[in-house]
């Protein structure tokens, strides 16, 4: 198990705090951290919550590769990367990615690596209930 | 299709002539997820092709029996945990899941 990473795939509400604290240490001089929220509308449409299912042995080491990829690449000291499965109202937070560097700058480019690679690669779907029905994200042209 | 014909003489001395498949077939079970499961109609599919089919097989034989296959933006496969090329080949116990694109974050 590698201790600059940690990956957390949960049903309950992402403790934000802790992802921060795992990457903090004192050989980094900058921490970047990435919270997505939920959107309230989509091209101008209600949304009313948005369900998140995931094929959880794969996206855990898909966010694994993601994890280490962004530490090689970008020389991170830590990486951790939450996100949630279930149905989540307006607000609710269903990623964060906290990461720590010598520098700022890597920081910043991992953590944007990171949710960019996180949304081509893991196996995670989200459905967006509207007030009149219901449509997988992207799923479709 | 290749047939094995058994011949069997029942008791009342009828000839009966049953024809049984050739062992060529493999029973496969494929997880659906998202907008797959939808389009397939259970979340377990569980059907069976030629011995060493391959992805792109799967991937046919889903397009003829559910042609919506044909409108998703893409469908990747994964075998035991793993994306999987469309050359690779499928075996009986493999765990195979159907990826359409992906959205999480």
């Amino acid at each position: 198990m590698n201790q600059h990473i940690e990956i957390i795939l949960s049903d309950k509400t992402l403790n934000e705090q802790a992802c921060l604290d795992f990457v903090k240490n004192d050989d980094s001089g900058g921490i970047v951290t990435f919270v997505g929220t939920v959107r309230n509308q989509t091209k101008g449409k209600r949304v009313l919550r948005l369900d998140f299912e995931a094929y959880e042995p794969m996206a855990v080491s898909e966010m694994r590769k993601i994890a280490e990829q962004a530490v090689e690449k970008f020389s991170l000291k830590k990486i951790a990367i939450y996100h949630r499965v279930g149905s989540l109202e307006i607000g609710e937070v269903p990623v964060v990615i906290a990461a720590s560097a010598a520098h700022r700058g890597a920081a910043f480019d991992a953590c944007e690596y990171a949710i960019d690679t996180l949304k081509e690669t893991v196996p995670i779907w989200k459905k967006e209930i509207f007030e009149d029905g219901e449509v997988w994200v992207s799923a479709t042209p | 299709m290749a047939c094995k014909n058994f011949i069997l003489i029942n008791l009342f001395c009828q000839i009966v002539v049953i024809s049984l498949p050739a062992n060529r077939n493999m029973k496969i079970k494929i997880l659906c997820f998202g907008i797959t499961r939808d389009i397939i109609g259970q979340f377990e599919y569980t059907t069976s092709l030629e011995n060493a089919a391959t992805i792109a097989d799967l991937k046919q034989h889903l397009s003829a029996n559910f042609p919506t296959f044909t409108s998703l933006k893409s469908l990747r496969v994964a075998i035991n945990s793993e994306y999987a090329e469309d050359t690779a080949i499928l075996k009986e116990n493999d765990e195979i899941v159907l990826i359409p694109p992906v959205s999480g974050g």
